[in-house]
């Protein structure tokens, strides 16, 4: 854990965290599926303190303008790894595995199961406890999608590993519009 | 390399070296000033020994002005030349105000696309009135503080828009201050708790003031403040319960029209009586020979909807930072407003626990601004302390069919730079317009306009053909710079903006000129701007499906889908929203056959693709 202070001193050292900088590196980890979120955000928020411009409002313009890059790299680097979908598709991307723009999803299970979902959530209509239970559904289809992920990527299997980050796209898609309805029936 | 010593503990400056630094909390209705001294936030009082200053400023003909309680006090007597609550006018344009609702009794003018009040020194705009007030405050600070400023925090609501919080920057600039941070005024709050000491766990701050509202909930640990989540209303105040009180005096009194400063006077004793009310259990009023009294249940149900639309705002507040009532270890209250009996016992239900209301809430905001001011003026180096911040509204671009593409959203935290490619849409094109906007809303004229700009000379290519990388960046203050960059063919062409208001920056005001066309809420041009998006996505979807599986299709069905095809392209210009949701529709209904038949066949073609390897499968165990 003592490396994340010695790490953003070396990288000061370096001109700045340049736009190629792993993320996994800036907190000191090696490239993984599974992070440890606690673990994160202790890294997150030691690394917050050596680098943001809040340490450097009294310096000058320069040293206040690096440390706004470091701080806003590290909070880019955070909110890819600690996101589920975003942390997968940035180990695809490091992987030279970049998403083709116009595939679709051919598994005719997942599509059922998808379209299943979505009537539900048309029948839920405004049923908070029918919502409720979907979204208790989707986040295990979210949890199970993970999984394959992982499994994949570990293998290198990448067209099974791109199958599973659509699915968990779709089911996090889908996650956020049974929010909407939710904040939209308890009027907030 | 001297920006790794200063990190290094242990070099505390010596005493004679401390800097002078304040906190300034510029309120709607009242602002106040504070400082460090001996490790211990302090206010820094008035003549007369008073913490608080009121935010009025009087102008007089030569120019000059009074700022506090002296021009408060000709609020009633000189009502077009006394300015109050101008910080509810910070950042906004002249259509802006009739949505702020009434307490506005002064002669509004447009320059700039920026909101001017018509005074007997002439037009001032409010980021000059804000910088009169913290000119003001600054002036009592180097006098006690015996030496100018090193520099200052001044907080804003955490729910300031871009807007907003440059007006406040601006201020600050034309009142000669070194401005080390915008502070978020719940986030100043929490410091001042001093929370931070061993305390771990997460905290809510609802901070109700004269004119706006804000709920933050952050996450405490090892002096790190990180805020998860921040919902506000910025007009949502104090001064709406003097309103409703007023309105409730008039009824009773059986009066239908007052003038400027009738009203003025009314809202002076309505205020009054409010506050008089958070002790007492009734007040006696007595308004232009009418006279009688209010209980506080009265008062409870005049105010009632508008204390359930702040809770309502926890509950999105909770919502967003996903943390659950219980989670939360203590809720603090800031700002007058919270001295209310009502609302603490409505937040305090909500919560489930008893708020803190320990530290004046009046006070609290400055005294957390003092803290910070302290620490980034470099007073203490060895601190922990640390505020980590998120901008409040999300940011985006304006893309085609009138709609806003986020870029940043909302509860991201700063500083951040986010780029996103776009591309050409024409052949041939060589310029490209981009419009910033602020809001949750999909619709560019629900989202408030920041800027707007043209990135010119891109090469002539095919549409689509270009990208153009257009990088977002919000630092530590939540204030917005955008860059743009065409980089396909090595050319490339730059340009940065930040929205800027209230300073006479002639390019930043042509901008504003360009960009501050404020949208009514237009619910027509919406729906037909939906509707046109809406007829091109059909069109696309139909000419792709067929291109892709016209094989699926018969020779009648596929002249029937080019005859659907041929209406919507011919409505899509329409200007009646209807006739284009309506073949918009028919067409929906018309091609679902295929639709199916392609998801048909689309299945089909995964089983068997299945099945192959199921057998192929087989086959090797086989041995074949």
């Amino acid at each position: 854990m003592a490396t994340s202070a010695e790490h953003v001193i070396a990288c000061t050292l370096k001109p700045a965290f340049g736009e190629q900088q792993d993320y996994f590196s800036i907190f000191g980890l090696v490239p993984s599926c599974v992070v440890d979120l606690d673990d994160l955000r202790v890294r997150y928020r030691q690394l917050q303190q050596a680098v943001h411009p809040d340490r450097f409002a009294h310096e000058c313009d320069r040293s206040q303008r690096l440390a706004q890059q470091q701080a806003a790299q590290v909070n880019a680097a955070y909110n890819t790894l600690k996101s589920p979908l975003l942390r997968a598709q940035y180990l695809m991307a490091c992987a030279g595995q970049e998403r083709a723009a116009e595939r679709t999803v051919q598994d005719a299970g997942f599509l059922m199961t998808q379209i299943e979902l979505r009537e539900r959530l048309d029948e839920a209509a405004n049923d908070l406890s029918t919502l409720d239970q979907l979204m208790a559904d989707v986040r295990k289809k979210i949890a199970q999608h993970q999984q394959s992920f992982a499994e994949a990527w570990q293998k290198q299997e990448w067209l099974a590993a791109q199958n599973a980050i659509d699915k968990l796209q779709f089911a996090t898609k889908l996650s956020l519009e049974i929010e909407d309805r939710q904040e939209h029936l308890l009027d907030i | 390399m001297a920006l790794l010593q200063i990190s290094e503990p242990g070099m505390s400056p010596a005493p004679h070296m401390r800097k002078r630094a304040v906190g300034i909390d510029l309120g709607t209705t009242h602002s106040l000033v504070a400082t460090v001294r001996s490790g211990s936030p302090v206010i820094l009082p008035d003549g007369n020994g008073d913490n608080i200053t009121p935010s009025a400023v009087h102008y007089f003909a030569d120019g000059s002005v009074e700022v506090g309680k002296a021009a408060r006090v000709q609020a009633a007597k000189d009502p077009l030349n006394t300015l109050l609550s101008v910080k509810r006018l910070m950042g906004r344009g002249l259509q802006d105000v009739s949505s702020l609702g009434g307490g506005f009794s002064y002669r509004f003018a447009d320059q700039d696309g920026m909101v001017q009040i018509e005074t007997v020194a002439g037009l001032v705009s409010p980021v000059q009135a804000s910088a009169e007030i913290l000119k003001h405050l600054a002036a009592r600070a180097s006098t006690a503080l015996d030496g100018a400023l090193d520099g200052v925090v001044i907080t804003v609501p955490a729910y300031f828009d871009d807007a907003q919080r440059q007006a406040t920057k601006d201020a600050a600039t034309l009142a000669g201050l070194q401005v080390l941070r915008l502070l978020n005024e719940p986030t100043a709050a929490a410091v001042a708790y001093g929370l931070d000491r061993g305390e771990e766990g997460v905290i809510a701050v609802y901070d109700l003031g004269g004119g706006t509202l804000d709920i933050s909930i952050l996450r405490l640990s090892r002096g790190v403040f990180e805020v998860l989540a921040t919902v506000g209303d910025t007009a949502l105040g104090g001064d709406d319960f003097d309103q409703a009180l007023a309105e409730w005096v008039l009824q009773q009194a059986n009066i239908s029209a007052l003038d400027f400063s009738g009203r003025r006077e009314l809202l002076d004793i309505c205020r009054a009586a409010k506050e008089a009310l958070s002790n007492a259990t009734s007040v006696a009023i007595a308004f232009n020979g009418w006279s009688g009294s209010i209980a506080r249940e009265q008062y409870d149900a005049l105010i009632e909807a508008f204390v359930e639309r702040s809770v309502r705002c926890c509950r999105k507040a909770l919502r967003d930072a996903k943390i659950s009532a219980e989670e939360v270890a203590h809720v603090v209250m800031v700002g007058g407003s919270t001295r209310c009996p009502f609302v603490r016992k409505k937040v305090g239900d909500f919560f489930q626990q008893l708020p803190l209301t320990d530290i004046d809430p009046d006070s609290v905001v400055a005294l957390g601004a003092a803290i910070q001011a302290d620490q980034l003026v470099g007073n203490r180096p060895d601190s922990e302390l640390l505020l980590l911040d998120v901008i409040p509204l999300s940011l985006g671009l304006e893309t085609m069919g009138g709609l806003v593409e986020k870029i940043i959203p909302r509860n991201t935290t700063i500083p951040v730079a986010k780029a996103q490619e776009f591309t050409t849409f024409k052949d041939g094109q060589t310029a490209m317009s981009i419009h910033v906007l602020q809001g949750e809303r999909e619709m560019v004229t629900d989202c408030r306009s920041l800027a707007r700009f043209e990135l010119r000379n891109i090469p002539p290519m095919v549409a689509g053909a270009a990208h153009i990388r257009v990088t977002f960046q919000v630092d530590a203050d939540g204030l917005l710079s955008v860059s743009a960059r065409e980089n396909s063919s090595g050319v490339q062409a730059h340009i940065t903006v930040k929205p800027s208001y209230g300073l006479s920056d002639s390019e930043v005001v042509r901008i504003l000129q360009d960009s501050f066309t404020y949208a009514k809420e237009d619910v027509q041009a919406r729906k037909l701007s939906e509707q046109r998006v809406e007829a091109r996505r059909m069109q696309e979807n139909l000419l792709s499906a067929m291109q892709a599986d016209g094989a699926l299709l018969t020779e009648d069905e596929r002249s029937g889908l080019l005859c659907l095809l041929d209406e919507l392209v011919q409505q899509e210009n329409s200007q009646d929203s209807r006739a284009i949701a309506e073949v918009v529709e028919r067409a929906a209904r018309e091609s679902e056959f295929f639709a199916a038949r392609r998801m048909n066949a689309a299945v089909q073609k995964a089983l068997t693709g299945k099945s192959i390897q199921e057998l192929s499968a087989a086959d090797d165990s086989n041995g074949v």
